[in-house]
């Protein structure tokens, strides 16, 4: 095949002082572009919560033109969210934390143990990922119904933890696999047990990944909406998305206060998001070099 | 190391928060329930104006009733059957919920869920027929449904006096107000195109009112077909409306709450839809001058009205007793007062007042005929029915894909014609 | 000392579940005297949680397939009934042409989306590492929010009337360009995976960051010296380093759309959106599982659904997987 050169253009090769301010403009412009789009479609339905009925309806992609907190007080009211973020906290927290102590467990023996049956449970964990969850619930919520945990928040818990077990031995497997082994020589030599050089060497190498799987397990449960629908029946102990949906459910009538919804609900956690982000981020990826 | 730190204290900080957060919330309910002994829970599926309704009566029962406590729950309908269902098979259902009533129901009651309520319910306030929905196999399973469904044509008043507009009273009246409006840059008709039930309701209005002859032949057996010239030239109808620019421009990408929402915005004149809407309507914008006529039909306006089962007990309650007295109270003449007042809707019990003018003027009509609304509803051959396959393909209708004479004999092949006798007898 | 980084290439090559691949076979406890009482220790709590509460109810969800069950009343074995219904029936068998075919629709389409994007945003940010930041965080930001919220955003922002979208181009003077979004027709299936792109695309940038920073810088210098310009550099030395980051974002993507459920429903609505055109495997089970209220419905038949839905991610993920680990061994 024809190799196919595509020449930049000599005024954008690396130079010096201005040029290369020029360059960076011109390397990072669609990226500003498709987050310049990204944040307009997610903050013009924040804004839209400020705004009075008649100023929604007649000014509908600026700014409110006066403010109101109208829409927030009432759909604050009527949604009665407040408890609802509360049972996220707990539900996605406890999770979190269960997956990854549970996962990096279950992983490690995986990875790190001479047994010929790991090949076969590494292909068990894999099923996990393909099968639609949500074909699983009526099976699900018989087991825990037969436990005793039906309509529970350690039952949600223990489903939620379930499910991302998959998920979280996949990604962690292969990260225990790449650990050097003369580390874990040396410590044995020195007369450290298993789950010493498990808690005080390997679990600290691990941290980005942890750190990933963490984040991504607490986003898919703090946001998911089927499975806490199906399990979790008394009003008291229901989640932040079942309560949006049967908000918008009730009010899609009334725009000025669905966005208003929107707004409590979201902005939390692009708040929580913003505080926790500097962390997490750099987890993701900084790990990975040193 | 540091900053891993970091991330473990504030995750289990903010677990710290929560569990305070959720604690508060544990002793406030352990309070208010030291009183009660036995608990009942109440499902329903999400419609305007009800839930407010149902927090009312279950308020005043609770009152009346100190040993029992009611917890309330209603779901979005389109999640409804399967919190319901999952719920059931494992038995730990609510001790009260909400079918349909019809075929619904009794899927219910051949799992052994829904609990016989012959007897032991007092419908003396109830004639037959508004009891039928609630009964399966002759038996009574559920609560009477305490308001009647009318399925109508909201029409903005002011843009009417406005444009010198009067109530169709014949199919030629009702394309004059159309052409009218949308003459003035008014869209005549609402329709949410992007959702195939938005079309269900106009055809299911208009029929009974353009084609009697035909559904009264069907019914005596007469008709055995759906391809019949007058059923297809009333689907054509659907059409030619927005053929004739009667819907509003780009009516195809609008969802059925964006054209209540237009309706609500006086962009447009007229929306077909049911009464259970009516507090839907009118809840952001009470200013709005609503009115509400039945189509009009050969000589005289037709209505399409309909009734919903009421909530049944769960056959495997612990508390079956309170549930059932619970279901006395809500059939009671006092219960639909509360309940019409939260609604502002049509109810089944003459003389309960709180209608609002705009119902009232919807069932102002000369016949009753809900004969094409059920037969289109129910299950057909092989479990598939001719709705479910008229909404699957009434879109490619109207993108050109396929023929209304294609559609109709695919519904032609699933129809059992059968289960009107078994209805009808 | 220790290297300590997440190889994404060896999570892609053992995501294959028949056959962990050879490298696994040797990785597979890396010289560790057997202690089965320790061994057990260390897998039993994830274990036995993934057979109670995953690997049992998919077996009963397998035999559900093989009955008619309305999913309250009794059930009654009938064998492969469903799958030959599924495959021939008129009524069913165009449904599932068209949830795969949309599903494969989806699936191209994200590729065509997210990979060109996502490789750029990550070399990009990689390359600009302060104000990267910024937009890695920007890019990352539309993955926490839930489906329900990016679903209501998106019904208002499409909507033809009170969106933004058409009264921005209304003001802009471009009311030519307006359309009816949300219908039936081309613009709704470019929709539901454009907004899975701009959710999803934040993982597979992360993804391919930390595969970035994982290349030893002194491949590109010597490139640099060679006088390579900045996009052959990267073409011939960067991109087939990628490839480990790569699969596992394309075994991702695919999985991530094939059946999606979320968005088609909340965008569009149980009947897959008007028409149907953004029907998917997800949907259709949903639709015959619970769908309607005055139907007999058919969760046997609907478990059918997802048992076919499982087989297609599998086989096709086991795919890619395969024809990445041959490629390797072609080059090695």
């Amino acid at each position: 095949m024809k190799k196919r050169v595509v020449t930049v253009p000599a005024v954008f090769a690396e130079g010096r002082g201005g040029m290369r301010l020029f360059r960076k403009i011109f390397d990072l412009l669609p990226l500003m572009l498709v987050s310049a789009v990204s944040l307009y479609f997610i903050f013009s339905s924040f804004f839209n919560a400020f705004k009075t009925r008649t100023d929604f309806f007649t000014n509908i992609t600026g700014l409110p033109r006066t403010w109101t907190l109208q829409n927030i007080t009432k759909a604050w009211q009527v949604g009665k969210f407040g408890r609802y973020f509360g049972n996220s906290i707990i539900v996605s927290g406890f999770s979190t934390i269960l997956v990854v102590f549970i996962c990096s467990l279950t992983a490690y023996g995986i990875a790190r143990f001479k047994f010929r049956i790991n090949y076969w449970l590494y292909g068990i964990f894999s099923f996990g990922l393909m099968f639609p969850v949500m074909s699983l619930t009526v099976p699900i919520f018989l087991i825990l119904r037969n436990v005793g945990l039906a309509n529970t928040i350690p039952g949600i818990i223990l489903v939620y933890t379930s499910v991302m077990i998959a998920f979280g031995v996949f990604v962690l497997t292969g990260f225990f696999k790449t650990l050097p082994t003369e580390v874990h020589e040396a410590a044995r030599i020195d007369g450290a047990g298993e789950f010493r050089i498990f808690a005080s060497i390997m679990m600290p190498m691990a941290k980005p990944v942890l750190a990933t799987l963490g984040m991504i397990t607490s986003i898919n449960v703090w946001n998911d909406f089927f499975l806490s629908l199906v399990f979790l029946h008394d009003n008291r102990i229901k989640t932040l998305p079942l309560a949006m949906q049967g908000f918008f459910a009730r009010y899609g009538n009334d725009l000025p206060l669905t966005f208003a919804a929107l707004f409590i609900t979201t902005v939390p956690i692009v708040v929580a998001y913003v505080a926790g982000s500097r962390q997490i981020i750099r987890g993701l990826t900084e790990g990975s070099i040193k | 190391m540091k900053k891993f730190k970091e991330l473990v204290l504030s995750a289990i900080l903010i677990v710290l928060a929560g569990s305070i957060i959720y604690a508060g919330g544990m002793t406030e309910s352990s309070q208010s329930s030291k009183q009660p002994t036995r608990n009942l829970t109440m499902w329903s599926a999400t419609t305007f104006g009800m839930d407010e309704a149902y927090n009312e009566l279950i308020d005043l029962y609770t009152e009346q009733n100190p040993g029992v406590a009611i917890e309330f729950s209603s779901y979005p309908v389109e999640n409804y059957e399967t919190v319901l269902k999952t719920a059931l098979v494992a038995k730990s259902g609510p001790d009260l919920f909400f079918t349909h009533g019809w075929n619904n129901l009794e899927v219910y009651v051949k799992s052994g869920d829904a609990a016989l309520l012959e007897g032991r319910i007092d419908t003396g306030l109830y004639d037959d027929a508004s009891l039928m929905p609630s009964k399966v196999g002759g038996k009574l399973y559920a609560a009477p449904g305490v308001t009647s469904n009318v399925l109508t044509v909201f029409y903005n008043r002011e843009l009417f006096r406005q444009f010198n507009l009067s109530v169709p009273k014949t199919y030629e009246e009702f394309t004059t107000v159309c052409e009218t409006l949308a003459a003035n840059d008014i869209a005549p008709i609402a329709m949410g195109g992007a959702e195939v039930h938005s079309f269900l309701f106009p055809l299911l209005t208009i029929g009974p009112a353009l084609i009697p002859d035909y559904f009264r032949d069907v019914r005596s057996g007469k008709v055995s077909t759906l391809m019949d010239a007058r059923f297809i030239d009333l689907n054509k109808k659907l059409l030619e409306w927005a053929e004739k620019g009667y819907y509003q421009k780009k009516f195809e990408g609008t969802k059925f709450g964006g054209a209540m929402i237009l309706f609500q915005n006086e962009q447009a004149g007229m929306l077909f839809t049911g009464s259970w809407d009516y507090a839907g309507i009118t809840e952001p914008v009470p200013e709005l001058e609503v009115g509400a006529f039945p189509f009009p039909g050969k000589t005289e306006p037709v209505g399409v009205r309909t009734v919903n089962a009421g909530f049944s007990a769960n056959a495997n309650s612990a508390n079956i007793d309170d549930a059932i007295s619970f279901l006395n109270f809500a059939s009671s003449r006092e219960s639909a007062e509360i309940i019409i007042k939260h609604t502002k809707g049509i109810p089944v019990l003459s003389g309960v007042g709180g209608t609002s003018d705009a119902m009232k003027e919807a069932i102002d009509v000369a016949v009753w005929d809900d004969f094409f609304q059920i037969a289109f509803n129910i299950a057909g051959l092989n479990n598939t029915n001719i709705q479910d396959v008229w909404m699957n393909g009434i879109l490619d209708v109207f993108a050109g894909n396929q023929t209304f004479e294609d559609l109709i004999g695919k519904m032609d092949a699933v129809w059992d014609r059968e289960i009107y006798q078994a209805i009808y007898q | 000392m220790a290297v300590s980084h997440y190889d994404p290439d060896e999570t892609a090559r053992n995501l294959d579940p028949a056959e962990p691949g050879e490298s696994m076979k040797k990785t597979f406890g890396s010289g560790m005297k057997p202690n089965v009482l320790v061994y057990i220790s260390f897998i039993l709590p994830g274990l036995l949680l993934y057979i109670v509460f995953i690997l049992i109810p998919i077996a009963a969800t397998a035999l559900n397939s093989l009955t008619q069950w309305d999913g309250v009343g009794e059930k009654v074995f009938i064998g492969f009934d469903n799958f030959v219904k599924l495959l021939i029936d008129p009524i069913y068998a165009p449904q599932l042409l068209r949830a795969l075919k949309n599903g494969l629709w989806f699936v191209a389409l994200s590729f065509a989306i997210q990979m060109p994007t996502a490789i750029y945003f990550a070399y990009m940010i990689d390359k600009y590492l302060k104000i990267g930041e910024l937009f890695k965080f920007i890019i990352f930001l539309p993955q926490v929010l839930s489906m329900v919220s990016v679903s209501v955003m998106a019904l208002l922002f499409f909507d033809p009337n009170f969106g933004s979208l058409n009264n921005v181009l209304m003001k802009l003077g471009l009311e030519s360009l307006t359309r009816s979004w949300l219908g039936a027709g081309k613009y709704l299936r470019m929709i539901v995976p454009l907004l899975l792109s701009w959710k999803g695309v934040g993982i597979p940038v992360m993804l391919i960051l930390s595969n970035l920073k994982s290349i030893p810088k002194e491949y590109i210098e010597a490139a640099t010296i060679d006088g390579a310009n900045e996009f052959t550099r990267f073409r011939i030395i960067l991109l087939p380093l990628l490839a480990p980051s790569l699969t596992t974002s394309s075994v991702l993507m695919y999985l991530g759309a094939i059946g999606v459920f979320d968005i088609p429903f909340l965008v569009g609505d149980k009947h897959g959106g008007p028409g149907g055109v953004v029907d998917t495997l997800g949907t259709l089970f949903y639709r015959i599982s619970f769908g309607s209220p005055y139907l007999n419905n058919n969760i046997g038949l609907g478990t059918a659904v997802a048992v076919i839905q499982f087989l297609v991610m599998m086989v096709v993920s086991t795919l890619i997987v395969r024809v990445r680990r041959s490629k390797e061994m072609e080059l090695s």
